[in-house]
């Protein structure tokens, strides 16, 4: 077996698919292919197994240049797909090892990737992300809360054993004030994109130590085309609100429902 | 604040997303990942994913040590679970 089926997305059949020029697939030298089943067709093209088997692409992922044109490559095509019809856009590195596999993914989900497609017909994903620099925040925090700045004095004008009983004490607390004022934010966002959006996710990142933003929060929206100005708007103006030093807020999109369309859920609920 | 200020574009255009922003879309476990994914479908191997990855370009991340890869830190809170799935 030299090839694998790369997947893109997956829609409903169409006797004319009509995506027009979609450049170079994720290898070229090989189009789109369509693989129908029932009312479901699964957009693919063939890859080098060579490349995207799995100890290759395990390797591939750590060089940087490879992946992001890959990830690029991969992105652009389902938007251009995505212009001609409702999919379900599959996330990055999904590859079948053969047609009939393609075919049985199709035939054993098929009524509930029917579902998700209608879930998300002209809807696209909007993504609220927050980084929190707690170095900043720590100072606004720490300055407007009546016991961190009694614990500041007592650090003044206490001896070295006193004092640093009193830093640590200070420390707890400011770790509870930015758990506070981060979980506080992102309820703030999520709660407010609630209201503009069908569905909301959200996934964190607390304290990891390679990120300079001592944490971060994604929350992501599923957002009618036609909403799409309104709720970015909204979102602006609720960030002008709560403008803070250290808390950094930028919407993302709009992209591929990629957060709501997972086929590692769609496989799940059928096992 | 920040934006990207896309929102009165067409969907289909291609933004100048950071790639950041971009495997935290295409990649199911977000900016950092870690983590080896297998769904077999009929006994036969359908999605494979094995991650290992560290975006050491991207200007939020800092360099890790050689030490912190091999000891496999934690890296992100994720609501997404690896699994291994037959059916």
């Amino acid at each position: 077996m030299d090839n694998g089926y790369y997947l893109y997305a997956i829609g409903r059949i169409k006797t004319d698919y009509c995506i027009g020029n979609i450049g170079e697939t994720m290898e070229q030298g090989h189009a789109l292919t369509f693989i129908e089943n029932e009312q479901l067709c699964a957009i693919c093209s063939l890859v080098p197994l060579t490349d995207f088997g799995p100890e290759p692409l395990a390797r591939n992922l750590r060089n940087i240049d490879w992946l992001e044109k890959a990830a690029r490559n991969h992105d652009r095509i389902i938007r251009r797909i995505s212009a001609a019809m409702t999919v379900v856009p599959v996330r990055f590195g999904t590859v079948f090892f053969t047609s009939d596999n393609v075919l049985n993914f199709l035939s054993q989900n098929e009524e509930r990737l029917n579902t998700l497609l209608a879930s998300l017909d002209g809807a696209w994903e909007m993504v609220v992300t927050l980084e929190f620099d707690d170095d900043k925040l720590v100072k606004t925090l720490g300055s407007s809360d009546e016991e961190a700045r009694s614990l500041m004095a007592r650090i003044a004008s206490s001896g070295e054993g006193a004092a640093y009983l009193f830093q640590k004490k200070l420390e707890s607390l400011e770790k509870v004030l930015l758990d506070s004022y981060a979980q506080e934010q992102i309820e703030t966002f999520t709660t407010a994109v609630r209201t503009l959006s069908s569905k909301v996710t959200s996934k964190q990142i607390a304290r990891h130590p390679h990120l300079k933003s001592s944490r971060y929060a994604s929350i992501a929206c599923l957002v009618p085309q036609g909403d799409l100005e309104s709720f970015e708007r909204r979102i602006d103006s609720l960030s002008a609100l709560t403008k803070t030093t250290g808390l950094t807020v930028r919407t993302t999109g709009p992209w591929p429902p990629y957060s709501f369309a997972s086929l590692q859920e769609v496989a799940l609920r059928g096992n | 604040m920040s934006s990207s200020k896309n929102a009165g574009r067409h969907p289909i255009t291609e933004e100048n997303f950071t790639l950041l922003d971009l495997l935290d879309r295409l990649l199911a476990t977000g900016v950092v990942v870690r983590g080896d994914l297998t769904i077999s479908v009929a006994d036969v191997d359908l999605i494979y994913i094995q991650l290992n990855l560290l975006l050491t370009t991207v200007s939020k991340l800092a360099q890790p040590t050689l030490a912190q890869l091999a000891q496999g830190q934690p890296t992100i809170t994720n609501k997404e679970p690896s699994a291994h799935v037959k059916s």
